[in-house]
């Protein structure tokens, strides 16, 4: 059989999912069709759940009204957007690696484009988005938008990267990837670990997320990542410092780059990195997200837990 | 330094440990709970019928800390009761303290609440164990001592469901099969039904909840036997059970308790509301596992394929003992089959050849013959066990059965294996 993996929905509201209908549950062995245990979930059995809740499965992430608040142009192509939202699904989303689905209104479902939480507060997310094709274009001239989620895998790592403390942490980001980083790094700082951003603005003319990161003690490097002397300067950095965690933020170019640096330097840190795959159901069902790890087999990175190193 | 990871601190875990660390290697235990010897908290029946022998022969072979312990801790010696002779019942709510310390003196490496996930293989070998919280342990040899029972979506669906036992998957995650993540496929027990699995085969009831006069009559003798309401025999539970060795006429038609500091109820388990009309136990509650009344752990359900050196088949640097290494049944059987694997991986960590015991030993005929009979259909679904049954029937017929301690030394002597567990 294919290896059983950690689900990033195992024990939460939204577990035993479809997927344990249709026997292609991420995380149980027997909910995948075999005969016998063979899982790495630690809390309570998912069959269990699933059976003492008489086979019913629990709902697919609900469909919630957005209303567009306000929006800043921050380059070309490049807008804020900050949306109210309900309190509850906001309450879900206050987590590291939490994105949503956003369309407008009166869309059908294939619009669905899968956008990082930026920024959150009490009562708003922000999100930072390029306008590239069909799915982003227009949105930003919608009062209300549909928002569906809450979906948790925008980071990808093989633990979660929110229970990480008191460790030194690298992230490193280029790019788009800074609107995956302020929630991160906020909550990383609050769980006591020590924070260095290596940061690249890429093809943009913006670093708009240094506008957001208020604590005064992060380090905080400017460089170009793909250029020589911004890799040295990454390598000896990785190799010369006690860093336990990396976390790159940016494009699958990027992702490779740090990885392979990381798996030559220093086979013990561990590795997350932003979730680049073409998400369109996020509930792993639709295959969009598949990739092929080193192993050979295939993994949906919607929802799986999985070390980055098994797939750069 | 030469290091040896074991896997499972139950007694076949403790022992293995043992016998490692006296030979001089490095030796790291790891245990996915906070308590050592696993199901020997519940348990304590040793010594009875051929695990006297048994339990002999291995002190004789240089195993006998463990048994100094359980001799120890027994609160009740030489008791009989329904087919079975000089039991001894160790106290389960005092002994794992003073296995943990043992093993701490001696200079093991305790690890507890470590839960090993993966297996890091380099060809034939494994090179090292992932843990469940990330961190990887190395070693030059591995012993899966990991057992066969659970996890939950196996108890559930093998049996009544998660009944809580002292395992408590809940809390501390799932049992692994290292062997199968090693690549080797494990050997699954079945009842007589054809069915997989068995359900361990006593239950404890708290002492407390007893009227006065049963538990003054446990703590005094040993045992209590209690008639079961007529309506309420079931015969056709015995099929079910792990312990053959108690699935006799007499434990289906009554209640039998043992004290092992708790009530030791000899049946899988047994509805709360239908024991309650039993005169005596109006008020019982169970104390393991703490759903007693539904159901209980199920196990064999991961059993990996072995040599009698017990080392396992298709990996170069991995042994077994326990219930992975076969069919068995109790703490002795455990303690027996995980001397020898911790033997055994210290004489393959040095380049020596591995030892097999012969079948002129109860404990070398039981490795042997557990073995022989799992590559049968009939022989899934027997246990084997020192203590009664098909096994214990084998031991008087060979003329193994003994109680005479001259004779075991003898035994033992005349085959060149006194102390072997201590030489190299």
């Amino acid at each position: 059989m294919d290896k059983t993996y950690n689900c990033i929905d195992a024990g939460s509201k939204y577990c035993p999912c479809n997927l344990a209908n249709t026997m292609n549950c991420i995380s149980c062995s027997h909910l995948a069709g075999e005969d016998f245990c063979d899982c790495s979930w630690n809390g309570v059995c998912i069959l269990y759940e699933y059976y003492m809740n008489n086979k019913q499965y629990s709902d697919f992430k609900k469909t919630y009204r957005g209303i567009v608040i306000g929006k800043v142009f921050l380059d070309k192509n490049l807008i804020l957007l900050k949306i109210k939202l309900d309190k509850k699904l906001l309450n879900e989303l206050n987590t590291i690696g939490s994105y949503v689905f956003i369309r407008k209104v009166n869309c059908s479902n294939y619009y669905d484009t899968p956008m990082s939480i930026f920024n959150i507060d009490e009562d708003y997310i922000y999100i930072v988005y390029q306008e590239i094709g069909p799915k982003t274009k227009n949105i930003q001239c919608e009062e209300e938008l549909s928002i569906r989620g809450p979906y948790w895998n925008g980071i990808i790592g093989e633990h979660k990267l929110s229970k990480v403390s008191n460790s030194n942490i690298l992230i490193i980001v280029r790019g788009i990837g800074q609107s995956s980083i302020l929630i991160p790094l906020n909550k990383l700082i609050k769980r006591n670990n020590k924070v260095v951003l290596f940061l690249d603005k890429g093809k943009l003319n913006s670093l708009y997320c240094l506008n957001y990161i208020s604590d005064k003690n992060i380090r905080i490097e400017m460089l170009d990542l793909f250029s020589s002397e911004g890799e040295k300067k990454l390598i000896d950095f990785i190799r010369e410092n006690p860093i336990d965690v990396v976390l790159s933020a940016g494009s699958e170019m990027l992702h490779r780059n740090v990885t392979a640096i990381v798996k030559e330097s220093r086979k013990d840190i561990k590795i997350f990195v932003t979730n680049n795959n073409i998400l369109c159901c996020g509930e792993g069902i639709c295959g969009s997200c598949t990739r092929k790890i080193d192993s050979g087999e295939r993994i949906k990175t919607c929802k799986t837990l999985i070390d980055p190193k098994q797939m750069y | 330094m030469t290091t040896l990871v074991i896997i499972g601190g139950g007694w076949a875990g403790c022992a293995a440990s043992i016998i490692a660390k006296k030979l001089g290697v490095h030796v790291i235990l790891l245990e996915k709970t906070d308590m050592l010897i696993g199901l020997g908290n519940v348990g304590g029946i040793m010594r009875n019928n051929g695990r006297f022998t048994a339990a002999e022969e291995n002190i004789f072979l240089g195993a006998r800390e463990l048994f100094e312990i359980t001799d120890k801790f027994s609160i009740h010696k030489n008791i009989s009761f329904p087919g079975h002779k000089h039991a001894y019942l160790y106290d389960v709510t005092k002994i794992e303290p003073a296995v943990r310390k043992l093993l701490i003196e001696l200079g093991i490496e305790v690890k507890l609440k470590k839960r090993v996930i993966d297996v890091i293989m380099e060809g034939k070998d494994i090179e090292g164990v992932v843990l469940s919280d990330g961190e990887t342990v190395y070693g030059k040899a591995f012993i899966d001592t990991t057992g066969s029972t659970g996890p939950m979506g196996n108890c559930f669906k093998y049996g009544n469901g998660c009944a809580m036992c002292i395992l408590r998957c809940p809390s501390f995650g799932p049992r692994v099969s290292i062997s199968q993540k090693a690549g080797v496929k494990d050997i699954v027990g079945m009842k007589k039904d054809g069915s997989f699995g068995a359900f361990s085969g006593s239950c404890k009831l708290n002492k407390d909840s007893l009227s006065a006069d049963i538990k003054d009559k446990l703590e005094r003798e040993g045992v209590v036997i209690l008639p079961v309401p007529k309506e309420d025999i079931k015969m056709d539970k015995l099929t079910k059970k792990v312990c053959q060795q108690y699935a006799l006429k007499e434990y289906g038609e009554n209640i039998i308790l043992l004290d092992t500091g708790h009530a030791k109820m000899m049946t899988s388990f047994y509805p709360l509301e239908k024991l309650r009309k039993i005169k005596g136990l109006e008020n019982a509650r169970y104390e393991d596992p703490y759903s007693g009344g539904i159901g209980n752990s199920v196990r064999y359900l991961s059993i990996a394929p072995r040599q009698n050196t017990m080392k396992v088949n298709g990996v170069n640097n991995l042994f077994c003992g326990g219930e992975k290494s076969g069919l068995f049944v109790g703490h002795t059987e455990a303690i027996s089959t995980g001397s020898l694997a911790g033997y055994n991986s210290v004489r393959y960590i040095l380049g020596k050849r591995l030892l097999e015991l012969p079948t002129e030993l109860a404990v070398g005929d039981l490795i042997y013959y557990g073995n022989y009979m799992i590559q049968t259909e009939e022989g899934l679904k027997d246990r084997y066990t020192f203590a009664g049954s098909t096994y214990f029937n084998r031991m008087i017929e060979k003329g193994l059965y003994t109680t005479d301690l001259h004779k075991i030394k003898s035994r033992v002597e005349n085959l060149g294996l006194l102390n072997i567990y201590e030489k190299l």
